[in-house]
This record gives C-alpha cells, structure tokens and sequence, in this order.
C-alpha cells in the first residue's frame, strides 16, 4: 500500500538538542510479551519518569517504540523524540506516531505532541538516553543493500562480532535518503485472537512500502539474541530532504539507489547516523561478580542452616551395590590393562621418533652436504680459515719436522654438478686441491746392485709405478688424495735430508747425488741407490708402468724404516724429552746435563754427541742386510751342494737392524746324536762376521763371501773326522791319534786337512782318516802281517807272534764303499773289521 | 787413569816468555809430536763481602773460580785448602747473583793459552801465562792421552 506523502514541516533533531553524546543509555521498556500473544492493557509507561529512572532526570530521549493508546485511543507506531522534564528545561515532546488512517487503510504519520500533551508510551519502547551534548558518534554510511540482512542487524552482528561476550548498545538515527523501504505499522485494534505464530503476527501487521526520505531511530544491542528481535526495532519518520545527508537501505526490495550521494553542504555536522556504545565496559563483570556474589551467599545460607541441622540435613545419595559377579580382580586387571596400553603408546610414540631420526640420519649421510663432509675432514685434518677460503695442513711441521715446504692444501665447494642428471654414488660436496708438487704418488726405492754399469746410467732410474695403496673401503676421495699428498711431502723430506747429508758427510767413498738417486758405496763391489720416485698421475706415465725393472731389488725395509727414521728425527725436535731436575737446570739430554758437574772432557762429550745422520744410519742398515742376505745365501748353496755332511741353519727370530745372528750345524744324517760337534753360532753385524764356535773359539770373519765359504767348508771336513772318533768310541774302537790340524800330505788352499788314527778292540786292524776340505778324505786300513802275502820274510823276526802285529796300509777304495755317506761306511767298514766272535 | 803433571817452566835467559814458548813448541815438533789444537785454563777470585762478615771478625775467604777448554761444559769452583765444585757453566751466572756476597777482584783474574800437542800416548800442553796484558810465565801439563 502506498504512503502519504507529507509535507509538513518536522522540528529537526538539531531544534530538540545539540546531539546525543553525554551518559548515552539505554533503556528498554516493556517488551513484545506485553503485546503477544495477547495484549496487556496495563502496561503504560511515562517517559519523564522512564527518565528518572534511569537516573538521567533531563534526558533526551530517541527511539521506538508502540504508541500510547491509553490516551490516543487506539493502537500505533511510536518514535519519541523527546527532551524530558528537568529542573532547567521543561520537557519537550518532538515525537510522532505512525498508525493505520481508519478511512484509507494507509499509513499515516502525524505529530504526536499535535494530538496529545502528555509523554506516555505503552507496552513496549527501546529507547536512547543522552544528556543531548554534542560529542564523538559513529557515522554509517550504505549505498546498497548485498545480502539477506537488513541495516540494523548488519550493524548489531557487527558490533556482536566484535565485542564478543560484552553486550554494547547502541543507538541513534539515519536517514535513508534514496530508494524504497518495506516496512510494518500495527492496526488500531489490537488483536482479540492470541498471535502464536510469526504467520499470525504477520498477517495481523500492515506492510507497506514507503520511499525516501526516511529518518530513522534505531536502538539495537549486540548481544541477547532472545531480545534481538525486540530490541531491534526501527520506527520511521519521515523527513525533508533538507534534512541530514547520507543515504541508508533497510529491509525491503527496493533496489534503486543511485550511486552519486548527496550533497553535504548543509549541515556542519556531517555525521548523520550517530551511534553510541551506551554501556560502560565493565558492566558485564559487574553483572557476573554480582551474580557470583548471589550463588556464594546461598551456599553460604544454605551450608549454615545445614550446619544446624535443625531444618535441613544433608542425606547420602544412596549409590546401587556393584553387582556381585564383578570381580576386584577383573577390574585390576582392566585397570592394569588401560595403563599398560598408555605405558606402550608413550613407548612407540618414542620409537617412532627415533626411527625418524634414524632414517634422516641415514638420508642425510647419504646427502652429505657440504657442512657434514667438512666436519668429517676436520677429524681428520686440520683446518683454518683465512679471509673466506679454508685452508688445511697437510705437512708434519706439527709433528715436529722442519722441512721448509708449506704443505696448505684448500678446501673448495664441489659446485659442478648437473642437478638434472642423477647424481654420482661417489659425489662429494667437497673437494679438495692440493699443491701441484705434491700431486700423485711417490715412494723412496732402495736398492743395492753389483757394480753400476756406467756413470751414464746414473740418474735415469726407470720409475715403476707403484700400484696405489688400496684405500679403506668408505673413506672418501680427498682422504686418499690428501694422504697420498701427504706420503709425497714425506718422501720428499726424507731424500732431501739424504741429499743432504750425502752431500756433507765426509766418507771414503764420496756419495753421489744426481737428480733423485743417491748412490754410495758400503761395500767394494756393492752399489747401494737409494731414489725418490715420484709419478704424476697423468695418463702418459700409465704406459712406463708395464715396464717393470727388477722390483725384486728394492728392499722394502729400508724405504719403511727411513720412515721411521725421519717420524723418530721429528719426535726428536719435539723435545719430548723428561723436564730436568732440578727445573732449573738446562734442557737436553740427561747425560748431557751431567757433563758440566762431572767435568767430561771432550771425547766424552763426543761420544755423547755422536748422532748419526739419516744416510748413515740407513747405509749401516743395507750393509747389514747385505751381509746377513750374503751369508744366508752362502750357506744355502753349500747344504745344497753337499750332502754329506749336512748343514742346518737355524736364523735368530729377534734380530737388531745391524745384527742378526744363525746357528749352523753340520751334521751326518742318521748320525745326529753321535756327531754333534761342530756347531757354530755366527753373528752378522754391518762389516764382519763373528763365529763362535762349540769349543770357545771365536773368528771374525769379514764381508767377503769366500771367506765364509771356505770356512764352512773346513769345518764341515773337519767333522768328518769328529764323526770317526764319536763313532769309535760308540764302536769301541780305540782312538790312537787325533789331529785337527794335520800338518802332513798336501797343503790345502782352504783351511787344514784333519786325521784320526782308530784301532779295533782287538787290536788286530787300525783305520786312518785324512779328510780335507779340498783333497776330499783318505782312508786307510792296517791289517796284521799274517793278512799280508806280500810282506818278505825277515831274518829278523822269526816267532809267530809278531806276525799279529799290524803291518803296512791298505787303501780303501772309498767311492766304492757302501753306505749313503761317510759315517755310515766308516761304521760298516769297522763292523766289517770287527770278527764276529762266535 | 794416569797422572796429570803441572809445571811452571823457567823462562830462558835473555828471552821473553813468547820465544822461550816457541823454543819449546820446536822442540815438540821436532820429537814427533802433533799439534792437536789449543787450550785455555783461566782462574777468577773472589773475596767473601765486607757485610758478610760475622762479628768476630773473621777473615774473608777467597774463593777461585777456574775455567778449562778440556772440559767446556764444567766450572771448577774453590777455596785454598777448601772444597772444590765441579759445576755446570750456569754457576757463573750463579755467581753474578751472588754478587751481595762475593766481589770478584778482576784485576786478578790469570789465565794460560797455548797448544796441544799429542806425543805418542801423552798430551803436552804448553801455555803463556799471563795476567791481564802481561805474560808472567810459561806452564806445562802432560797427561796421558
């Protein structure tokens, strides 16, 4: 239904007050229960004394609310605008009533202070207090409605959402300046039959449809929804358009708003839609201590009366009996059950955690990025960084050597990887570059060799690489690389000081040094070479490794104990010696010290000092082994060129770098027990070599290898003719001469011819041994004269008896002689002497 | 083992001490004898300070320092008819400590330079004695070798 369209003129808020900030409150009076389902005709209300109230005598007074139908007769629509009684200003009443016009059925807004004088509402009012002061409001402006809710609860759930549990108020008045609305006006009449329903109430209200402007008093609070509904209500009054700016939309269908707003020139003030919060913050923790106060005093109340026990007691709330069947024991059992359960959750949750760790240990190690595999190298090596590049230490200047090479290595960041293609299984994140000059591998080769062919020769020891030491399996790239380069700068350090000293040290011999050979002499005919061999890892030096010269004489030894030898100089500029008692006293050998007090003189002082140099001590070592190989080799070829005798040789295990010692045995086999009497205990030192024999004596004997030879030789034939005398005496012959050192018969080159003189038991046969090393043996039997045909008879001699007595010699054809050797013919020979006595 | 034998030889008439020396230098020589190097055997003395002295009024003691190019690293320290130390270099250091207790004369400071010559199994030393710049006389040590 269409509105009137009104014209007269409407006192403006700013006539009635200033504005409406001042002890803003709101008030609501009645309710919609007063009204639904069915009306309450006592419920009237005056606004003067709404005001006091309040406790704001003098208020200005907005709002909506139903019409006072006590005075006006019938029911309406009420917007009190209204400055209410006080002691300054007598109350004035600018509101209007909205109601159904009984001829038309229209809406009809009229003037209420035009019909009436008094300052009354009825059943039910949302009203806005405010001393009407001029003050801070909140300014709304809408252009078009967007959604389903109209302005007012737009602004109520805004405020709701933002203030939460704190119910705020607020209220005010707009102007909808273009568009329509659709709103509602009660009839005159109220309704007879009870409203149960929003059907009914809607079918019992008037709707209509009215166009701007429209001034507009809502007074909503944000929270409550129960009085949402209720406290929401907006009353229209409609204006000018002189009026305030600043256009609104409400409920309604109306869509039209056109987007330019209007001008605001008129009124200074320009906030037109002035909301205020009307409540102070702290009314709801007011309002829930006030409540709790109230909960606590009946407690308290009820606790005392009960503590009498006069008018109330407090009785046990009986509990059922636990059923009979249900055991204690099935309960303890659940109960162990359920913590068990939690124990096992906390455990697996535990396990599952380390189980992550572990596989992102295991990930991460197989990631190895760049920080991981830098602290693997810094427990290994050691590390600084200078300016923003990592520099490491790969010499021994810390383990006390004083070779001038510098012996950095860098650190760098292994960039060159092709994110695209699958990494690597051996990718480094980090790589390391050593100096050039210590690239690939090298080795110290010492060799001893016959004479050297030719000076020419000197200097081009053919390099045979050396196949790499076999890293351990998991040590990364640049562990190997680094101690290869580390292997390098040794090498190099110990054939520098061997150049050294080579070059200083006065000798018999001079040493020579060419290139990366020192060659010295230690024995006449013996070249000892000792070289740096150094080879670069270039593919061209792969080809000169097929040829391979002579590896079997380099001597292994010697190149691990020079190692030694330079780790023992280092350790020996370390000065790890024992501090000097006392503390004062200076630092250096103990022995050293006591020369001052215990005056030695200068060859003392020497002998003290004596320190051979590197190139000493390892040419005393070759020499040795020189020797030691020699003389092993000699007996070896002398057991196997003669069986008979044997010679056994039993090598010392522990041995010195300049001695060793070999017992030598020489022997008969089958014989041993009997003939055990040369046994000689040779001790090989650097030039010479000292015998000790079983009987005491003892023969230095020197480097030659003849030497040695002709004196085993001598001995050996020697013991062939111990073994006669041992065996005659286990025979039973008699040993009428011995000699070692037989000065008859040929002159022997080697050593001396022994001979033994045995006769048998019985007197009757004698055998003579001449053995020598070189003539070989000699034997010859006596027979008695009765044996001998040829003997002539002699004038002399004429009794019998003296033709038992031996007579002259017969050789024995010894080559033709059974028996495997010389112990077991002479044993048969003298078995065959020997009659059997029947 | 062996004996050590000191002696003071008697400078010959109408001859300094540098030519008696070289007199018997040629002598050596002559006999067979090597030139082995040189030596040297100085003596310091030092008197026990003034303060040090008790209240009885004992005599200070002189205390003889001596130095020997035979023993390079010792310091043979002693009183007249006292004890004698047999002592590292640093008691010379020691000795400049004690300076509150000994003074050093240096004006007496004597020592013997000259040559070592090695004689089949013995060492003849022969030495100028001298005293600050002047040669006072010629001494003799033989010794076995």
């Amino acid at each position: 239904m269409a509105c009137a369209e009104f014209s007269f003129h409407v006192p403006s808020l700013e006539e009635l007050a200033g504005g409406i900030c001042g002890k803003t409150r709101i008030a609501e009076v009645g309710g919609v229960p007063y009204l639904l389902p069915l009306v309450n005709q006592k419920k009237v209300y005056d606004l003067n004394k709404i005001a006091k109230e309040i406790k704001l005598p003098g208020a200005f007074i907005l709002g909506a609310g139903a019409g006072p139908f006590q005075t006006l007769g019938f029911n309406s629509e009420f917007m009190p605008v209204i400055q209410t009684e006080s002691e300054h200003k007598p109350p004035v009443n600018g509101s209007y009533f909205a109601h159904v016009n009984p001829a038309d059925g229209g809406c009809l807004l009229e003037k209420y202070s035009e019909k009436c004088h008094d300052f009354q509402c009825a059943l039910l009012a949302n009203l806005f207090a405010s001393e009407g002061q001029p003050g801070k409001v909140i300014e709304v402006k809408a252009k078009r409605r967007t959604g389903p809710l109209n302005f007012v609860t737009c602004m109520r759930e805004t405020l709701e959402k933002h203030y939460g549990n704190k119910p705020i108020g607020m209220g005010g008045t707009f102007i909808i300046q273009k568009g329509k609305v659709k709103s509602h006006i009660m009839p005159a009449e109220f309704s007879s039959c009870p409203l149960n329903s929003d059907e009914e109430v809607n079918k019992w209200l008037h709707f209509y449809e009215m166009k701007a402007p429209l001034v507009c008093l809502p007074v909503f609070v944000s929270r409550d929804p129960n009085l949402a509904r209720l406290a929401q209500r907006i009353d229209f009054s409609q204006g000018s358009g002189s009026e305030e700016e600043e256009a609104a939309g409400t409920e309604g269908d109306a869509q039209e708003w056109p987007g330019a707003g209007s001008s605001a020139d008129q009124d200074d003030e320009e906030g037109v839609v002035k909301f205020q919060p009307s409540l102070w913050p702290w009314d709801s923790v007011r309002n829930n201590l006030r409540s709790a106060l109230t909960e606590m005093c009946v407690l308290y109340d009820v606790l005392s009366i009960v503590r009498d026990k006069k008018f109330m007691t407090l009785d046990p709330v009986s509990q059922d009996a636990l059923p009979p069947k249900q055991n204690p024991q099935t309960l303890q059992l659940i109960s162990k059950k359920k913590s068990l359960a939690g124990a096992a959750q906390i455990l697996l949750k535990g396990a599952e955690r380390l189980t992550k760790s572990v596989t992102e240990n295991q990930e991460n190690k197989l990631q190895r990025d760049f920080n991981s595999e830098l602290l693997r190298l810094r427990q290994h090596w050691k590390l600084r960084k200078v300016g923003d590049k990592i520099l490491g230490d790969l010499s021994y200047r810390s383990a006390g050597s004083l070779f001038p090479h510098h012996g950095t290595f860098e650190v760098i960041k292994n960039t060159d990887l092709d994110l695209d293609k699958k990494i690597p299984e051996d990718y480094c994140p980090l790589d390391v570059q050593i100096p050039s000059d210590l690239e690939g591998s090298a080795y110290i080769k010492v060799s001893i060799q016959k004479q050297a062919p030719d000076i020419g020769d000197l200097g081009t020891v053919n390099l045979f690489k050396r196949p790499l030491p076999k890293s351990k399996p998991g040590s990364p790239h640049w562990q190997t690389k680094l101690e290869a380069a580390q292997n390098v700068l040794l090498c190099k350090e110990i054939f520098a000081q061997l150049s050294r000293e080579a070059v200083q040290i006065k000798s018999q011999v001079p040493h020579i040094v060419v290139k990366n050979q020192i060659i010295s002499q230690p024995f006449p005919s013996l070249q000892l070479s000792i070289s740096l061999c150094h080879s670069s890892n270039d593919k061209k030096s792969q080809k000169f490794a097929t040829e391979k010269q002579c590896p079997e004489d380099h001597l292994y030894v010697l190149e691990h104990n020079l190692h030694l030898l330079i780790r023992e100089f280092h350790k020996q500029t370390l000065s790890s010696i024992m501090m000097p008692h006392p503390a004062s006293a200076p630092f250096g050998h103990k022995r050293m010290r006591l020369s001052g007090p215990q005056a030695f003189d200068k060859n003392e002082i020497n002998s003290l000092q004596s320190s051979e140099g590197l190139l000493e001590k390892i040419i005393k070592q070759a020499k040795h082994i020189f020797l030691r190989s020699r003389a092993a080799a000699t007996i070896d070829s002398l057991a196997s060129r003669i069986e008979d005798p044997q010679i056994q040789a039993h090598w010392s295990n522990i041995n010195d770098v300049y001695e060793s010692s070999v017992k030598v045995l020489i022997t008969s086999q089958g014989y041993e027990q009997i003939c055990k009497s040369i046994q000689l205990q040779l001790n090989i030192g650097v030039e010479q070599i000292r015998v000790v024999h079983r009987d005491g004596r003892v023969i230095t004997l020197s480097y030659q290898e003849q030497e040695l030879q002709d004196f085993l030789l001598s001995q050996m034939s020697q013991h062939q003719v111990h073994a006669v005398q041992q065996l005659a005496k286990v025979m039973g012959w008699q040993v009428l001469s011995f000699s070692n050192h037989v000065g008859l018969g040929p002159i022997e080159s080697i050593g001396n011819a022994s001979a033994i003189t045995v006769a048998s038991p019985s007197g009757d046969y004698a055998i003579s041994v001449r053995n020598g090393p070189e003539s070989g043996s000699k034997i010859m039997v006596q027979f008695p004269r009765n044996q001998c045909k040829d003997l002539p008879k002699s004038d002399v001699l004429q009794d019998n008896k003296w033709s038992h007595l031996r007579g002259p010699f017969k050789e024995v054809q010894w080559n033709k002689m059974e028996g495997r050797n010389f112990v077991y013919k002479m044993e048969l020979l003298m078995s065959a002497l020997s009659p059997c006595l029947l | 083992m062996g004996v050590t034998c000191v002696s003071q030889m008697p400078v010959a008439e109408g001859k300094s001490v540098q030519q008696t020396v070289e007199l018997l230098t040629r002598k050596l020589e002559m006999l067979g004898a090597e030139k082995q190097g040189t030596f040297c055997v100085d003596c310091e003395t030092y008197h026990t300070a003034a303060s040090t002295l008790g209240s009885q009024g004992q005599t200070g003691k002189l205390m003889y320092v001596m130095h020997n190019s035979e023993y390079p690293l010792s310091c043979f320290a002693l009183f007249e008819n006292g004890p004698c130390l047999i002592a590292d270099t640093n008691f010379d250091v020691l000795m400049v400590k004690l300076k509150g207790f000994f003074q050093s004369a240096k004006a007496s400071k004597i020592e013997t330079r000259g040559t070592r010559y090695q004689y089949c199994d013995f060492l003849v030393k022969v030495g100028t004695v001298t005293m600050g710049p002047s040669a006072r006389g010629i001494s003799v040590e033989v010794r076995p070798w």
